[in-house]
């Protein structure tokens, strides 16, 4: 169907009316490592396994979760190049905003800007959809908030989800243990235990990443001592 | 020429507009209202150049709409001032608008905010301004009267003062004026002089 002379869009539909490269990208992000989320009711937990292929890797420099303002950050499932270009993009429509109103962008503005480039991508000629899936965690006028965007650029608003290897196990879990009231502090050691669950191994600070943001409107990845604490209480 | 002035309160913004409508020697009407809503608790007053006063206004407001209806909330008004400067600021080595303006607007959070900014994107938060040559005799008046907790009386009475001073010494005073108030009510005619 693709001849060289023609770059068509790759996601052309089926006959079934799917977007085949949509599928294969869910895929992608269905077999990269698991990530999830927790929204409670002062804040929002977001944290990730951070695999790497081998013990070689110097850990120290991986960074999976990156914050997009100061009150907004981002974690993954699927492929880490990606990932950064979405990143970059998501920073500089904040700063656009910023610029233009002299006010932090709202969560879900971001969101649906973010979602529009992933839709961009599937509608496109000569290029792939992203191959990842992002799980947004803000807190803005609106409270705490959490939102998945999918490579096809539909995005949810969640209490708690999982993307990744893991994710229906993990969503299962997080159906039974989550509650309405849920404070910060419950919801990372929540959110520690839903990871422990698929994770082959000991958890510790250096092999998954935990990020945090409360009513102080700060996002922080927390350092491998701060992880390394929780998972204590958690034991 | 055209005279605006706007005064911040305790919870209220004042603000005052003459309402003559002029081209060079004639004069078009005298109840033209130049206080223009941009929406239910902000107005703009704009004076400057003919066409592109309308046109400037026209342009902000629609896209104050337009992120209303995009977003599902609306901008407060530090966001809207900000905006109007970024788009006198980009025009400004192109095309500039000839405008000075008061943006007078209520937020449910912060309460009453002024703004006044000039035709080269100047943008200055105050608690009283002015355009216009009306200004130079009104505002020394306002900083002597003005004080924080400024009652909608005691600023309609300040704005009486400074019209009857622009129309004892300057030359073409504009003989009427209309002063509105926003507060968390909205925008409503105080009244017309």
């Amino acid at each position: 169907m693709a001849e060289s002379q023609y770059s068509f869009s790759l996601t052309t539909f089926s006959p079934s009316g799917k977007l085949v490269q949509i599928e294969y990208a869910l895929n992608a992000v269905a077999a990269g490592a698991t990530s999830l989320g927790i929204s409670a009711t002062d804040g929002v937990v977001i944290a990730t396994e951070k695999k790497l292929p081998s013990a070689l890797v110097d850990e120290t420099t991986v960074q999976k979760i990156m914050t997009i303002t100061p009150s907004i950050g981002v974690v993954y499932s699927g492929m880490g190049p990606d990932f950064r270009v979405l990143v970059r993009r998501a920073r500089k429509t904040a700063q656009a905003y910023y610029q233009m109103y002299k006010e932090h962008i709202p969560v879900a503005q971001l969101v649906r800007e973010t979602a529009a480039v992933m839709q961009e991508f599937t509608q496109t000629g000569g290029v792939r959809p992203f191959g990842v899936s992002l799980m947004m965690a803000g807190y803005d006028d609106n409270g705490p908030q959490l939102y998945q965007i999918d490579p096809s650029g539909s995005y949810f608003a969640w209490k708690a989800s999982a993307i990744g290897k893991n994710m229906t196990n993990a969503k299962a879990f997080l159906e039974k243990r989550y509650s309405d009231e849920v404070g910060i502090e419950d919801a990372v050691h929540t959110a520690l235990l839903t990871l422990k669950e698929g994770f082959e191994g000991q958890l510790s600070g250096s092999n998954i990443e935990v990020g945090v943001i409360g009513p102080d409107r700060s996002f922080k990845v927390l350092t491998e001592a701060e992880v390394n604490d929780y998972l204590q209480e958690v034991e | 020429m055209d005279f605006f002035v706007g005064i911040k309160g305790k919870d209220f913004v004042l603000v005052c507009s003459d309402t003559s409508a002029s081209h060079s020697i004639i004069s078009i009407k005298q109840d033209e209202d130049k206080i223009v809503p941009i929406d239910s608790h902000k107005v703009f007053c704009i004076a400057g150049e003919a066409g592109d006063r309308v046109n400037f206004s026209e342009y902000v407001i629609a896209n104050v709409k337009l992120y209303a209806l995009r977003n599902g909330t609306e901008l407060n008004t530090k966001s809207v001032a900000n905006y109007t400067r970024g788009e006198l600021a980009t025009a400004l080595r192109s095309s500039p608008y000839h405008c000075n303006l008061l943006l007078a607007g209520y937020d449910k959070e912060t309460g009453p905010s002024l703004y006044w900014l000039d035709y080269l994107a100047t943008l200055n938060r105050v608690n009283t301004g002015g355009t216009g040559y009306g200004s130079y005799f009104t505002l020394s008046l306002f900083d002597k009267m003005w004080h924080p907790e400024l009652t909608l009386d005691e600023a309609v009475a300040m704005i009486d003062a400074g019209i009857a001073e622009v129309k004892k010494r300057l030359v073409v005073a504009p003989p009427h004026y209309i002063i509105k108030v926003i507060d968390k009510d909205g925008i409503r005619v105080v009244k017309t002089v």
